[in-house]
């Protein structure tokens, strides 16, 4: 397969993903964080079945496939049982504030628990005084800062002492914790390159306010949006198959909205619909703008209305709106 | 095919339009505990893998289904996950069993769709150099595809409406279902749009739970159950993706995973030899549409079968006898519960919903907006 | 399997830092045309497609959906299967369903990953629970660092150790014309390169990559009346792993981990009792150098602790008894959703002769792959050139 020549740079669109999540941390997290948030106290839960106890507490023991019946209290101290010293920054997302390198990152297994927890080990200190084995204690948050997270922690500190057992059994477990939920999002800045032939759709677009399509010669037919192969038949379809369609079209379905969102264009409601433009065989999907709703009606001969300004995306064409009779 | 698959057990959690007391896996092992326990099967000993069906999105989890390893019996074990609509979990559970690899195995799906905005997650299914950007969600599309097939077909609101009055009154009868009650056609009609032309009432709400069913080979089944669910016949078909390539009021994909599923289980006219129906209709019209497209009743003859009370709970062949997606059921769930009602009918145990004489269940799922992808099982109880 | 299944043909994009001229589906309509080309082929020829890639970190949903013109499925059958990091050998162990399952004979199966549109940070952060972890994220260098520590603290191997392995697979990799970091590197350049967490460095990672690979399967019939040698697949595993436990960042854990796990069920499917000599190569899935060496173990190639003897010793070389990666391995490309298909893509190469530059010296019958991802979770695919093994 020959290699291809590849640009440094090529056209792209840029698209943030923001999605919100109202995370519901169960009944068995929740009491974890909310005895750690109010209490400064560490809870894991122990398999009736092979006995170990698990950090975070969860429904099921992954192995016996049994549920998790026995809480357990834990020391707020145990030993690391694995460490690196990371060089990168590490931002806590709760502050914005980055922890300087280098420090010390390792797994601490809680007196009692036989999961351990990833997290910091006292920036302060050398980490090169780190040793596996070493007895930590968990430094918190102030009680009024703690939110119910593991950021509620804010390292582990090395400290003297022996290895001692867990707490043994732990508050009534018929206490109600209630429901435990965070808002969080995930935000994820994407940016999709479009590909030569898409490049050059958008470049007419921009330029020269010409609307393309694809001619696949196999099939006789002209799709758009244009792409790089046929899906009816396999060709490979190039920028020379591009031909010139529209700018007007008929309007083959259309809806209106009234809810919105953060994804829409713009806020308001929204028409959309599905155009033909002349000369294709697929159809458009875009924005309708039209002053009297009710007066939409398909088989309308439809025109473009083109932005001001030239992005390289399908908003560089605004709206689609009825051609006057 | 040398040695038949049958669905053995079915469970689910009740289906909840918010459940802020649990967590993902929480609620998958609520309806894993109860399909092992319904079904006297224990993980190590009976079950061989798991077939899971999430999305990372939904979840807000990248790798969905690290967060059920543990429920779904996948440590150290075998589990892999479908991300698209749940009965596409059943369909490559079957395949998984005819290979031979697996004997039993354990199929679930989850989501929460009240933790997360559908809009802005079904948005993303939209390709980002021609579409996204316009804003469309599902519900959007969904009212260009209405509009186009009432159109071409004569299908009219008060058909689309019935179906929604059909539905959530067939749900009354369903313990799990959250919504439902007796309204009239033009209790529908009066519920605002929300994309012209589908009204409020005629979209499915958002969902929290877990389905989960337990599938084996034909030896296995016979030792779990004297009451196996056989599937008979199943196929899956994409269509385009672009909204202007097809003709939305067209049912190729469908035709054609139906044609695949019919041919294997011998099927000649579904509508004959079918006793019930269970579909996914994400918006009413869909019912529609999909009846057609399955083949129960010519091309824009939906309506009119809908109206002749063929379909409806009591008729000739009921859609839908559980309530449908109208009902209240989570994205991904969708068609594995579609599986798990059929099943119930077919192994009688479908209590209040129980339709009489059901011998041969039509399945259908789809994934992606307006239909794209479409998977049919046909389930037999011979 | 109740039916033998061979890959009969398969193809890869040259895979790169970047791909800024070529869209999703342009970009994996190149692994697709060059598998045809490869299996004389066309997509008319083939029955279903299956693919599989993790969309999150592009920002996508249902992107089968959109790859459909690219992939040949507009009116086909075909399904979209998400793993993880494993997800490339998941769906080829999906295509071996298929066939074995008797309804298809002619099965596409892709894998792919264009990185560079997404937000790696923000998706990989988002591999933590939401709830316990995410907002510490220590990323997958951590664990890394935490496993090499553990390692080098358990069983006295030096960071010489870990710079040999990044030698081999990059220095590998420079004869594989389709891997992404050919790095002309020495043992001093990788242990001059930056310290990320102790003891990791830049080049003891693997890289973000894009690229797609697709390998097609056969049933008997068709492969033995194929031009291409087949390669049979004769066994997989699939082993996940709870969350929260992530065995391999403190070796000297005693609890049943999926690597050894899966190996054992593998070894007892085809009577394996010496993997080393059972097998003529070996492509693991090693996101970071360390891996390798706990691969080797955990594969039983070695003893536990020897690991690092193996890499000193030259033993798994390309041309040395036990070659591990002649592709260069993950550590020279990672397009995640492909990653674990191009073990078993590259693999199989080496069982038919057609490595090219890098194809190991000797005669090659029988292959082992492994793949990585999750919550520590793998699919082991054993390939041989014969059914009578």
């Amino acid at each position: 397969m020959q290699a291809k020549t590849i640009k440094t740079e090529g056209a792209n669109i840029p698209i943030t993903v923001d999605v919100p999540y109202r995370f519901a941390a169960g009944s068995y997290l929740a009491k974890f964080l909310i005895e750690l948030r109010d209490n400064g106290d560490f809870y894991g839960i122990k398999c009736p079945a092979c006995g170990r106890v698990q950090v975070p507490p969860r429904v099921v023991c992954a192995m016996c496939h049994v549920e998790n019946t026995q809480w357990i209290k834990l020391k707020n101290e145990g030993i690391i049982k694995t460490f690196t010293t990371m060089y990168m920054p590490l931002t806590d997302p709760t502050t914005g504030k980055a922890h300087e390198p280098p420090f010390a990152y390792g797994t601490v297994k809680l007196d009692g628990s036989d999961s351990g927890i990833d997290h910091m080990i006292n920036p302060g200190v050398d980490p090169a005084t780190i040793k596996v084995g070493m007895r930590v204690k968990a430094v918190l948050r102030p009680k009024d800062q703690r939110i119910g997270d593991l950021s509620d922690i804010l390292y582990f500190d090395p400290i003297e002492g022996e290895i001692t057992e867990g707490s043994g059994n732990s508050a009534p477990e018929q206490k109600d914790y209630g429901t435990f939920e965070v808002d969080q999002h995930i935000v994820a800045e994407c940016r999709y390159y479009v590909g030569a032939i898409a490049t050059r759709f958008y470049e007419l677009l921009g330029s020269k306010r010409k609307l393309t399509g694809v001619n696949c010669k196999t099939c006789k037919k002209v799709f758009w949006p244009p792409r790089a192969t046929c899906g009816r038949c396999f060709s490979a379809l190039t920028e020379e198959d591009l031909v010139e369609i529209g700018p007007e079209g008929t309007l083959e379905t259309f809806t209106k909205i009234d809810y919105n969102e953060p994804v829409h264009p713009k806020q308001g409601p929204q028409v959309y619909g599905i155009v033909k433009l002349d000369g294709a065989d697929t159809g458009m999907a875009h924005l309708i703008k039209v002053e009297d709703y009710d007066t939409l009606k398909t088989g309308m001969r439809m025109k473009p209305l083109f932005s001001d300004s030239t992005n390289g995306n399908i908003l560089d064409i605004m709206h689609f709106e009825p051609v006057a009779i | 095919m040398s040695e038949r698959v049958a669905i053995v057990g079915v469970a689910q959690t009740r289906f909840s339009p918010k459940r802020a007391d649990a967590s993902c896996s929480e609620i998958a092992y609520e309806a894993v505990k109860q399909v092992m326990a319904e079904s006297g099967l224990e993980m190590e000993r009976d079950i061989d893998n798991t077939i899971s069906c999430s999305h990372d999105i939904w979840d807000g989890q990248t790798i969905s289904n690290i967060n059920i390893t543990d429920v779904a019996g996948g440590h150290l074990r075998n589990e892999e996950k479908m991300a698209m609509d749940g009965l596409t979990a059943v369909y490559y559970g079957a395949i998984g069993i005819m290979s031979g690899e697996f004997d039993c195995s354990l199929i679930l799906a989850h989501t929460k769709m009240s933790h997360t905005n559908r809009n802005i997650v079904n948005n993303t299914a939209f390709e980002p150099i021609f579409t996204r950007q316009l804003g469309f969600d599902y519900t959007s599309a969904a009212g260009l595809q209405a509009r186009r097939y009432m159109e071409k077909y004569g299908i009219t609101s008060e058909q689309t409406a019935g179906v929604a009055v059909k539905n959530l009154g067939n749900a009354m009868r369903n313990p799990y279902a959250h919504n439902s009650g007796q309204y009239s056609v033009e209790d529908v009609l009066s519920s605002p749009f929300m994309a012209d032309p589908i009204r409020k009432m005629e979209v499915a709400p958002d969902t929290d739970g877990a389905v989960a069913l337990i599938m084996a080979s034909e030896k296995k089944a016979k030792q779990i159950t004297d009451n196996p669910v056989w599937v008979n016949g199943m196929g899956v078909c994409y269509d385009a993706h672009y909204l202007g390539d097809r003709d939305l009021a067209d049912c190729m994909a469908l035709e054609k995973a139906a044609k695949s599923a019919y041919r294997m289980a011998g099927i000649k006219n579904p509508a004959a030899d079918a006793d019930i129906v269970e579909l996914g209709e994400e918006f009413s019209y869909q019912e529609l549409l999909w009846m057609e497209g399955l083949g129960i009743c010519k091309r824009g003859e939906a309506g009119r079968m809908l109206d002749s009370g063929a379909t409806a709970f009591n008729g000739s062949l009921p859609v839908n006898p559980s309530g449908g997606l109208l009902s209240g059921v989570p994205a991904n769930v969708m068609g594995l519960n579609r599986a798990g009602e059929a099943a119930l009918q077919l192994m009688g145990k479908a209590k209040a919903r129980q339709v009489k004489d059901t011998g041969t269940a039509i399945v259908q799922g789809h994934s992606g907006f307006c239909g794209q992808h479409h998977c049919v099982v046909v389930l037999g109880k011979e | 399997m109740k039916r033998n299944v061979a890959i009969i043909g398969g193809g890869q994009t040259v895979h790169a830092a970047r791909r800024h001229d070529v869209n999703q589906v342009e970009m994996v309509n190149e692994a697709v045309r060059a598998a045809l080309l490869d299996a004389d082929m066309t997509m008319d020829d083939i029955d279903a497609v299956l693919v599989g890639n993790m969309e999150f970190f592009e920002g996508t949903h249902m992107t089968d959906g959109w790859l459909v013109d690219g992939i040949g499925t507009y009116g086909k059958p075909g399904l979209k299967i998400t793993t993880g990091g494993t997800v490339g050998s998941t769906i080829v162990c999906a295509g071996a369903h298929h066939i074995a399952s008797g309804l298809f004979d002619k099965v596409l199966c892709i894998g792919f990953e264009k990185q560079e549109e997404g937000d790696t940070g923000a998706i990989l952060s988002g591999v933590a629970h939401p709830l316990f972890g995410r907002s510490m994220a220590g990323a997958a260098v951590g664990y890394f660092a935490m496993l090499g520590s553990s390692y080098m603290a358990a069983y006295g191997a030096k960071e010489e150790h870990s710079a040999m392995v990044a030698v081999k697979s990059r220095q590998n990799a420079r004869k594989n014309k389709y891997a992404h970091l050919k790095l002309d590197i020495t043992i001093e350049d990788a242990l001059n390169s930056r310290m990320l967490a102790y003891p990791i460095r830049l080049l003891d990672m693997c890289p973000a990559s894009n690229g797609a690979t697709a390998v097609i399967l056969g049933d008997e019939k068709t492969a033995k009346s194929h031009k291409n040698k087949p390669v049979w697949i004769r066994a997989m595993d699939t082993a996940h792993n709870e969350q929260f436990e992530l065995d391999w960042r403190d070796v000297t854990t005693t609890r049943p981990i999926f690597s050894k796990t899966s190996a054992a069920r593998i070894y007892k499917k085809l009577g394996v009792t010496n993997p080393g000599e059972y097998f003529d190569v070996f492509e693991i899935y090693e996101p970071a150098t360390w891996a390798e060496m706990l691969w080797y173990e955990d594969l039983g190639i070695c003893g536990p602790g020897e690991g690092f003897k193996l890499i000193e010793e030259g033993k798994t070389e390309i041309d040395g008894p036990i070659p591990v990666n002649p592709s260069g391995g993950v550590l020279a490309t990672n397009c995640i959703g492909a990653s674990a298909m191009n073990r078993i893509w590259e693999a199989a190469l080496q069982i038919r002769g057609d490595a090219g530059g890098h194809q190991v010296p000797k005669d090659v019958n029988r292959a082992l792959t492994t793949a990585y991802g999750g919550t520590n979770w793998t699919v082991l695919v054993a390939l041989s050139s014969s059914l009578d093994d």
